[in-house]
């Protein structure tokens, strides 16, 4: 593990990756409880969301991060990478997971905040 | 300062007019809006979610054109299509013969919601979708004019609708009904939300990436840029679904109950055999219906439960289809091979056939014993008995064999009688299909049909194969030419 716990943290928050893995304007998934979380950063921050299109399932990681436009490959629908909340279409957002960085790892809630499916 | 696109778009979408010169049933005649008792009023609320403006659209556009020309320009300076395994690249032929003319009849159906859609909002967003489907037919034929300096079947791009090539007719009669034939409201219940939201998926994405995974870059790149399109234009069932719930949710349940088998039965025609036998074994992702579990069994059954409506009657059936319906067509395309304008891999190698039993535990009992049999036949150097001598009775609903719908037990006959004549069908749900609305299916005349009544001459396979206008340089054989079957010989020996 590239991890140790020295501040524990609540048990719901796993370590997924070395706090300098990404750069800015990347992003990444990460597997937590069979589930894919998307981690990307963003402006030095870090933000997680349910790795998955609410649209049709297709796994974000594979669509494109411009700016703060982050785009599902398979249909296009796009979302502001910062809050998650749809760009088009608007009625759609994405499932966010909570962040924390520690020990120089950042570790992600495994529970999603509820949000809308579309 | 410009304004956003929220801040406009509901005026540009809702531009409409007041009728003054005509009444409103000759400028917007039932017979292709739908609209039959639905108030004026219902339409009102039909709202897109994904939205886009013309300027949005260009730019994008624009953009994913250049991108799928560099790569296909990419791929063909770098010889990728002559190195394509070429079990994977039957897959390609059998996709844009069959696929490329349904996306010109798509531009037929979005120009009827262009004109004829019983709200602006949809008639603005058909231009779009008219727009889209333009674009996917010409991306086909460029896609195969590029390659048709390599093998003459992807003149089929162009050339199989125009031909009487049964598989073609079978997919010609699906889209005739449902895309050409159909009003606004139907087409967008059976098209855009059953065909297009729910099963092009398994086309354009399971496919394009087992065809990434065959190192087929241009082609699957070609699938997954037409694949972006669709969640603008196949969105037009949902608004459409949302007021007939309201207002008819009858006619709602039984568009999508017939176009979903429909669409299963075309499906197992096109992508079972694609995914599950011409994909070589170390690159497919899933099987068929693994991917038709996860792609279109799922998000149907959520459709279903978020608007209200119920399972269709033969659920259990269709999961029974699933597991069995491709299997069989397959085995009848390739036994009926000189009928095709590809060359189907047997896709029974043993190391295949240990797959195919891994992820279908009845394959074996269903399919395993034909295939021994022909396999006995290669062997024996009597290919004369792997070969067809006459066409196979034909479902008078979906143009597919008799018997290719189940497990090889089900084959109790399903006959209907319509004003003197007998109907028969793949299957009791095709029966089902027919029932409803003879008359809607009662003129036509399958293959067989055709052949029977002396419309085919001369009456025999050559005769049959040259009216389907197939000729010796794509007429279909083994993609490897039967040598899979010589690992069977020794075993068959002793």
């Amino acid at each position: 593990m590239f991890c140790s716990v020295a501040e524990p943290l609540p048990e719901q928050f796993v370590a997924v990756a070395a706090e300098d893995e990404l750069w800015d304007g990347e992003m990444a998934s990460y597997e937590i409880d069979g589930s894919e979380v998307l981690l990307l950063r963003l402006d030095g921050e870090y933000r997680a969301y349910n790795g998955e299109c609410p649209h049709q399932s297709t796994p974000l990681v594979e669509g494109e991060l411009d700016g703060y436009t982050l785009t599902c490959r398979t249909h296009e629908w796009s979302f502001d990478a910062r809050t998650g909340a749809g760009l088009n279409p608007a009625m759609a957002r994405l499932r966010r997971h909570e962040v924390r960085l520690s020990d120089g790892c950042v570790w992600v809630s495994r529970s999603e905040e509820r949000g809308i499916r579309s | 300062m410009l304004l956003n696109r929220d801040d406009w778009y509901d005026i540009s979408r809702d531009l409409d007019w007041t009728l003054s010169y005509v009444d409103e049933e000759v400028a917007f005649p039932q017979c292709w809006t739908g609209k039959r008792a639905i108030p004026d009023e219902a339409w009102q609320a039909w709202d897109e979610p994904f939205r886009v403006s013309y300027r949005d659209y260009v730019r994008v556009q624009r953009e994913k054109e250049s991108g799928v020309k560099a790569v296909g320009d990419a791929m063909l300076r770098a010889g990728v299509y002559q190195k394509l395994d070429p079990a994977h690249v039957a897959a390609a032929h059998l996709h844009m013969g069959t696929t490329c003319m349904v996306e010109y009849m798509a531009v037929t159906m979005q120009s009827r919601f262009c004109r004829f859609a019983p709200t602006p909002r949809w008639r603005n967003l058909g231009v779009f979708g008219m727009l889209d489907e333009t674009r996917h037919t010409q991306l086909d034929l460029r896609f195969s004019h590029d390659l048709l300096r390599f093998d003459p079947r992807f003149d089929w791009a162009q050339k199989a609708f125009h031909t009487n090539e049964w598989g073609v007719l079978a997919v010609k009669n699906f889209f005739d009904d449902i895309m050409l034939s159909s009003d606004c409201v139907e087409a967008a219940l059976a098209t855009s939300l059953t065909v297009e939201h729910g099963f092009t998926n398994i086309q354009f994405v399971a496919l394009a990436a087992d065809a990434m995974a065959a190192g087929d870059v241009n082609w699957s790149n070609l699938l997954s840029s037409i694949q972006t399109d669709e969640a603008r234009h196949a969105q037009q069932g949902f608004p459409t679904l949302q007021v007939l719930m309201e207002h008819d949710p009858q006619r709602a349940q039984q568009a999508i109950d017939v176009a979903f088998w429909r669409s299963t039965r075309l499906f197992q025609t096109l992508t079972g055999p694609a995914m599950d036998y011409y994909t070589p074994l170390d690159q497919r992702k899933m099987s068929f219906k693994e991917f038709m579990l996860e792609w279109v069994v799922n998000h149907h059954e959520r459709i279903l439960a978020d608007y209200g409506l119920s399972k269709p009657w033969y659920w259990d059936k269709f999961l029974h289809s699933l597991e069995n319906g491709h299997h069989a067509m397959h085995l009848g395309l390739w036994f009926w091979r000189p009928t095709l304008f590809w060359k189907p891999n047997a896709g029974v190698s043993k190391a295949e056939r240990e797959w195919l039993n891994e992820k279908y535990p009845t394959w074996e009992e269903n399919w395993g014993g034909y295939w021994d049999q022909i396999i006995a036949n290669i062997n024996a150097g009597r290919m004369d008995l792997t070969l067809p001598e006459t066409l196979p009775a034909l479902c008078n609903v979906t143009q597919l064999p008799l018997g290719s719908a189940m497990s090889r037990h089900d084959l109790e006959p399903a006959v209907s009688v319509y004003e003197g004549r007998t109907y028969q069908f793949d299957s009791d749900i095709s029966k089902w299909c027919f029932d409803l609305d003879p008359a809607r299916y009662a003129g036509h005349m399958n293959v067989v049909d055709r052949f029977i009544a002396g419309q085919i001459q001369p009456m025999s396979l050559a005769g049959g194969l040259e009216w389907m206008g197939l000729t010796p340089d794509v007429m279909g054989d083994d993609a490897y030419g039967y040598r899979w079957a010589a690992e069977y010989a020794p075993a068959m020996a002793d």
